[in-house]
């Protein structure tokens, strides 16, 4: 299958900062691919440059076969992480006019924006200017703008931020419904379970540099698990009693649960073995790590303490919303 | 270039149809029509009568003047007089109004002048003739005085003692001082100095054994209406009115494109600050953005532009006036207009892509301003000397030059052909070179929020790009 985006050795400077640094990146057609990292990682900064509405100070691009996005605008829609509307443009006009930037003709125009508009349920607002929308409305209406002229590849910077849980529900299957038509689609998130729930690949961008690009299933794949879940029939188990099988380094509790971490050289299947006969259990399984642990356990080995703490921090003030979005979406 | 045609019809179109713009475009016409001729009738309306004391202090020889101002300043002598200047002012209004309007409203324009003039009040003065040599400075307390109406002394007249026979070692006559009570009407004011002179010229004549009514028979002289021939035959000159053209073309270019100007400025301000450049720059690129805004705000601004051109020309049609335009002028006024607007759009693009609010844009817009308005501070002497040193310089300087060459080809004596095609050519060059720097500015700034650039980041910008 081709490649839908190519980037060979981008790097992108703003003064004396170095945004993007050696970003190689292949990108498949059909494709539905999430960028994850930080604040300031440089995810923006490379959509930017794959929208050629930043150029790159060094290396190649190429966009659906050209050798920028300039020649293929048309054939590309981008949802901005600044997200921007004309206040005083009422919401038909607005699409219709996007629509036409785009490229489509007048003709069969108003049809396909009526259409569009009661697909994410907001019919009733086609006359009504954008600043009388709330934020998840006028969010909506943006959406329908970056795809209604059902492009080819499809780039949502930060798609589900401020958004509620029936909402980002919604977008989730549009998401997926432009991913079945076979569309190439890229966004980018904050929120690691994000990525991991709807992306079949995976890139995850650090301090500029691409530090991991797979598919979710082999990213956990290769990163071993080390840590065995055991949930004893008797809350009161004494700790210690996990902590004496051989190849156990620590114990950690999680309320029901103790975490048994090995040591490098011990085999968890092995420790699974000798934790059944250590005491009744109700569970015992491995722990997989989720991107998120691999992400933090990445990002930890190039950053000092103080930073790490912030960074993980910050990881995890989305992952708690998230989490419950997820469960009040039914997902 | 399609994209660009809609980026241009939406902004043209927010633009027009915004309540300020019509309102805005529609108030200034209907100032002009309606509070200019409102101003005029109330300036016409009457004065406020006026009633006082007049004292004069004749130190002449003899005191001579003495019989003459008594007679030039009688109630009877005041009142001829004011019918005389009435009757000037009417003969010459009704002159002019002939020239101007159909025979109907002249009429009835004639008869609201007549009306006007004949409205004027007569001043009630009370002379006082105080003895020679009264000293001055002994009555001047009394122009200080409150007193009611018609007792209070309002001015003081002092005839020099040479008036009437020159000092021999003097080269001219002796005059007068007058002392006015504070804010005595300068209608007054003027009525008594003219008053004056003419007793104590009348004085003198009669000192010499003339009469004073045969010599100002001898020295009246009506000046003669000067005709202009054109290929419709006789015209009024109207020497005014052939300034007032240029620089009424001058003006109607300055508002045009400074309106037009200022709303490219302000809707790529809101854009940017409505985080909506990001979406429209996925669909067009920068320079078709910045093109499109600066082609929807150049037809905002030359629809103003033929607006105003049009209700100008149709009021110097109704006034008999329309031989002062050159309509080839106007054909070239429309070729200056994009020149012009040319220069001030890239500018404000530039501008208004770089800053976050139209506050920051103030610090960046102050130099520019100075310059442009320098034709606005310049204009009499443009005008007056339209093929000068000054006048042929600034035609070539950039975003100047064309509103100078607009005043100088609507002048009387404009330039050689010659010279307005280079000054169009070079501007022209001008306005391609900034285009060039203000697509990288606005590249750059469209996408750059934060601390508002100085002049150093915008050459920084322009390297960058």
């Amino acid at each position: 299958m081709a490649d839908a985006i190519t980037l060979r050795n981008i790097r992108k400077t703003f003064g004396t900062k170095v945004a993007v640094e050696g970003m190689d990146l292949s990108i498949p057609e059909g494709s539905l691919c999430g960028f994850i990292g930080p604040n300031g990682a440089g995810t923006t900064t490379t959509i930017r440059m794959i929208m050629s509405i930043l150029f790159a100070d060094s290396g190649e691009l190429s966009i659906l076969g050209k050798a920028s996005a300039v020649e293929s605008k048309d054939r590309i829609g981008y949802l901005p992480e600044e997200r921007g509307l004309y206040k005083k443009m009422k919401v038909g006009a607005f699409l219709t006019y996007m629509a036409r930037l785009k490229g489509l003709d007048e003709a069969g125009l108003d049809a396909k924006v009526k259409t569009w508009l009661a697909r994410v349920g907001l019919s009733e607002v086609l006359k009504k200017k954008c600043e009388e929308l709330s934020k998840g409305m006028q969010q909506k209406v943006q959406f329908v703008s970056s795809i209604i002229h059902e492009p080819d590849l499809i780039i949502l910077d930060e798609p589900f931020s401020g958004l509620d849980p029936v909402n980002s529900r919604l977008l989730r299957e549009l998401i997926d419904e432009q991913h079945r038509a076979g569309r190439t689609i890229i966004f980018s998130t904050h929120q690691m379970l994000q990525a991991e729930a709807l992306c079949d690949r995976v890139i995850m961008i650090h301090q500029g540099r691409k530090v991991l690009d797979d598919s979710p299933q082999n990213i956990r794949s290769k990163f071993d698990p080390r840590t065995v879940a055991v949930e004893p029939l008797d809350p009161a188990t004494d700790p210690a009693t996990f902590a004496r099988i051989p190849g156990v380094a620590s114990v950690d509790r999680r309320g029901r649960l103790f975490d048994l971490h090995a040591s490098n050289a011990a085999d968890p299947r092995a420790i699974m073995a000798a934790a059944c006969a250590a005491a009744p259990l109700n569970r015992v399984e491995v722990v997989r790590p989720s991107l998120e642990d691999i992400f933090i356990d990445i990002v930890q080995q190039t950053l000092p303490p103080d930073e790490r703490e912030k960074l993980l921090a910050s990881l995890r003030s989305p992952m708690a919303t998230l989490a419950s979005s997820l469960e009040g979406g039914g997902d | 270039m399609i994209k660009t045609f809609h980026v241009a019809k939406r902004d043209f179109l927010a633009t027009v149809l915004t309540k300020g713009f019509i309102i805005g475009v529609l108030v200034m016409p209907i100032i002009m029509t309606v509070a200019a001729p409102l101003a005029l009738a109330l300036i016409n309306r009457k004065p406020p009568a006026v009633a006082g004391e007049v004292a004069i202090i004749d130190n002449s020889t003899a005191a001579a003047a003495t019989p003459e101002l008594e007679r030039t300043l009688s109630p009877e002598a005041i009142k001829a007089w004011i019918t005389d200047q009435t009757e000037s002012t009417k003969k010459a209004a009704a002159k002019v109004i002939a020239k101007s309007l159909p025979p109907d409203q002249a009429q009835q324009a004639t008869s609201a002048v007549a009306a006007a003039a004949d409205s004027v009040e007569v001043p009630e003065l009370k002379i006082t003739i105080l003895p020679p040599n009264t000293d001055p400075a002994s009555i001047k307390p009394r122009l200080l005085e409150k007193t009611k109406d018609g007792e209070q002394l309002l001015a003081l007249i002092t005839i020099d003692n040479d008036a009437l026979t020159r000092d021999a070692a003097k080269d001219d006559f002796g005059t007068y001082a007058m002392s006015v009570r504070a804010r005595l009407d300068i209608r007054v004011q003027g009525l008594l100095r003219s008053k004056v002179r003419e007793a104590v010229i009348d004085a003198r004549l009669k000192s010499n054994n003339e009469d004073p009514a045969a010599v100002r028979t001898l020295m009246r002289f009506d000046a003669p209406d000067v005709e202009t021939w054109t290929a419709q035959g006789a015209t009024s000159s109207g020497e005014m009115a052939q300034m007032f053209v240029p620089m009424g073309f001058m003006i109607l270019l300055w508002i045009s494109t400074f309106t037009g100007g200022q709303f490219l400025l302000t809707s790529t301000i809101e854009e940017k600050s409505n985080r909506i450049m990001e979406v429209l720059l996925s669909a067009v690129s920068p320079l078709e953005l910045m093109v499109g805004k600066i082609i929807g705000q150049m037809c905002a601004g030359l629809m103003i532009l033929v607006l105003y051109s049009f209700l100008g020309i149709s009021a110097m049609i109704v006034f008999r006036q329309s031989h002062l335009v050159d309509w080839g002028n106007l054909v070239l006024m429309v070729a200056l207009f994009l020149l012009c607007f040319g220069f001030i759009a890239c500018m404000m693009a530039a501008i208004g892509s770089a800053v976050n609010d139209i506050h920051e844009a103030q610090s960046l817009m102050t130099p520019l301003m100075l310059v442009i308005v320098s034709p606005m501070l310049l204009m009499m002497p443009i005008i007056l000397d339209p093929k000068g040193v000054m006048a042929t310089t600034m035609s070539f300087i950039p975003g100047v030059g064309p509103f100078v060459l607009m005043l100088r080809i609507s002048s009387s004596d404009p330039p050689a052909a010659w010279q307005i095609a280079a000054s169009l050519f070079v501007n022209a060059v001008y306005v391609v070179i900034l285009a060039k720097l203000a697509a990288k500015i606005f590249r750059i700034g469209v996408l750059m929020y934060g601390k508002p650039p100085n002049f150093a980041t915008l050459l920084r910008w322009i390297k960058m790009a």
